[in-house]
């Protein structure tokens, strides 16, 4: 009878989409290779990761990073405070609540009590500075994210379904719309819709009800194609980028 | 556009582009009382990461200089033919490109939204020293967020995540298999990584 030691290890993820004003929590025990990790990327698709170091546990992290190209940025330690009171304090002010909703995160415990998680975010809110900055206040929404409602993909299946178009090519180039699946489904006239039908097909969901329910929207605007024309053609072509153009009149 | 820097700026210039490491004693002198007093500074400065490039605000245009004057030049001019050198008396030769305001937007978005770079740009404080005024990365676009996001055009999202990991002592497993059973657990368990990895080199 032989013994194996494994380090029992837990990855705390914290994602803050500033356009979006979302906050994204998940905590998830994870094996040597991080393969959880790599699925949620894949999902995620984050431009920047903060870590409190690149070296020793973090190194494997490190590199799954870069093979997924994710920009990795090293803040101090202590930043990834343990001690929840002062990030719990930040998500009260950043946090919107309903009216009669008690103002206090402490409401969301189910997200709260992911004290890995937490020191994640408590790092990234520190990095991104968001508490300075009195437009953020009170608009955030804070939920956990569930990979278990999308298909596991990896960079690798990413990459040789070729999904994705390069990135950088522009949505009007014949490179974005014939290179790629995301390209060839993407039609979209708004800066929001290329967003969602990024993030669509980035997360193809598992759900049988949720994906007829997609379907049936869909169905209504085939059937519907004078309602449909009209839409695309007039209407959303003067529809400006809601969430960039909110922060700025915010400023 | 003339570039006659003084020694003294080159200096500056060279020690926030270079990438290498750099320890300067710099001393200057001035008059008082007919008596030359010597002042030292201690200037030292953390090496600039590869993944950084920096712009010097000259107000109506800016510039690079070594590494990242030649990046520039790539991916604006598509030809290292535009970088310039400066090589006033007693200093090192640095290189340099100047930059339009528009060319300096086309190169902030290349930057940050395609290649992912940071961005530090540095103005001029009223004691002629080089101080950061604005900083942004792939995930942090707030400073630049007006110019980026003008053109309707833009549509990558900017999420930026944080990453801890918690490690807790040492989760022990007991391997008491046959070696056709352990084949026949690989098989039926795929989602435990841990055991498959390590059990399969028991098999090998």
């Amino acid at each position: 009878m032989t013994e194996y030691t494994f380090p029992n290890q837990t990855v705390g993820v914290a994602c803050v989409e500033q356009h979006e004003r979302l906050i994204s929590l998940s905590e998830f025990d994870d094996d040597d290779f991080f393969a959880e990790l790599e699925a949620m990327l894949v999902v995620l698709a984050p431009k920047e990761c903060v870590l409190p170091r690149t070296d020793g546990e973090y190194a494997r992290i490190h590199t799954l990073l870069e093979r997924n190209s994710v920009m990795v940025s090293v803040v101090k330690r202590a930043d990834f405070t343990a001690d929840t009171t002062g990030i719990v304090q930040d998500l009260n002010n950043l946090l919107y609540f309903e009216k009669g909703q008690q103002e206090s995160a402490h409401v969301l415990a189910d997200v709260t009590g992911q004290l890995v998680a937490m020191s994640a975010l408590a790092a990234t809110v520190k990095y991104l500075g968001l508490v300075e900055d009195s437009c953020n206040l009170g608009h955030f929404h804070l939920g956990l994210l569930n990979l278990k409602r999308f298909v596991h993909l990896d960079a690798a299946a990413v990459y040789a379904l070729n999904l994705l178009p390069r990135p950088g090519t522009s949505p009007a180039s014949a490179a974005y719309r014939w290179q790629s699946i995301l390209g060839v489904l993407d039609r979209c006239r708004t800066p929001q819709g290329h967003r969602l039908m990024a993030q669509w097909v980035k997360q193809p969901l598992r759900n049988e009800a949720i994906i007829k329910e997609r379907h049936d929207i869909v169905e209504c605007f085939v059937e519907a194609s004078c309602t449909r024309t009209d839409l695309y053609d007039n209407i959303l072509r003067k529809m400006p980028d809601v969430m960039v153009s909110d922060a700025s009149w915010c400023a | 556009m003339c570039r006659c820097e003084s020694t003294k700026t080159v200096h500056q210039l060279l020690q926030i582009s270079g990438t290498g490491n750099y320890i300067l004693l710099v001393f200057d002198w001035f008059w008082s009382s007919s008596l030359i007093h010597l002042r030292f500074r201690f200037v030292s400065h953390h090496q600039k990461p590869a993944t950084t490039v920096r712009f010097f605000d000259r107000s109506d245009y800016y510039s690079l200089h070594a590494e990242d004057a030649l990046l520039a030049a790539k991916v604006i001019f598509k030809s290292v033919a535009g970088v310039k050198t400066m090589a006033p008396p007693n200093a090192d030769e640095l290189q340099y490109i100047c930059l339009s305001r528009g060319n300096f937007e086309l190169m902030l978005r290349e930057l940050l939204l395609v290649q992912n770079y940071r961005v530090e740009v540095y103005t001029k404080s009223a004691k002629s020293e080089w101080t950061v005024e604005y900083k942004a990365s792939p995930g942090n676009l707030t400073a630049f967020e007006s110019l980026l996001f003008q053109s309707n055009e833009v549509v990558s999202g900017t999420s930026i995540i944080g990453l801890f990991l918690k490690v807790e002592g040492a989760r022990r497993v007991s391997e008491s298999f046959s070696h056709a059973q352990v084949v026949l657990c690989c098989t039926t368990c795929p989602r435990t990584n841990h055991l498959k990895s390590n059990m399969w080199y028991r098999i090998i």
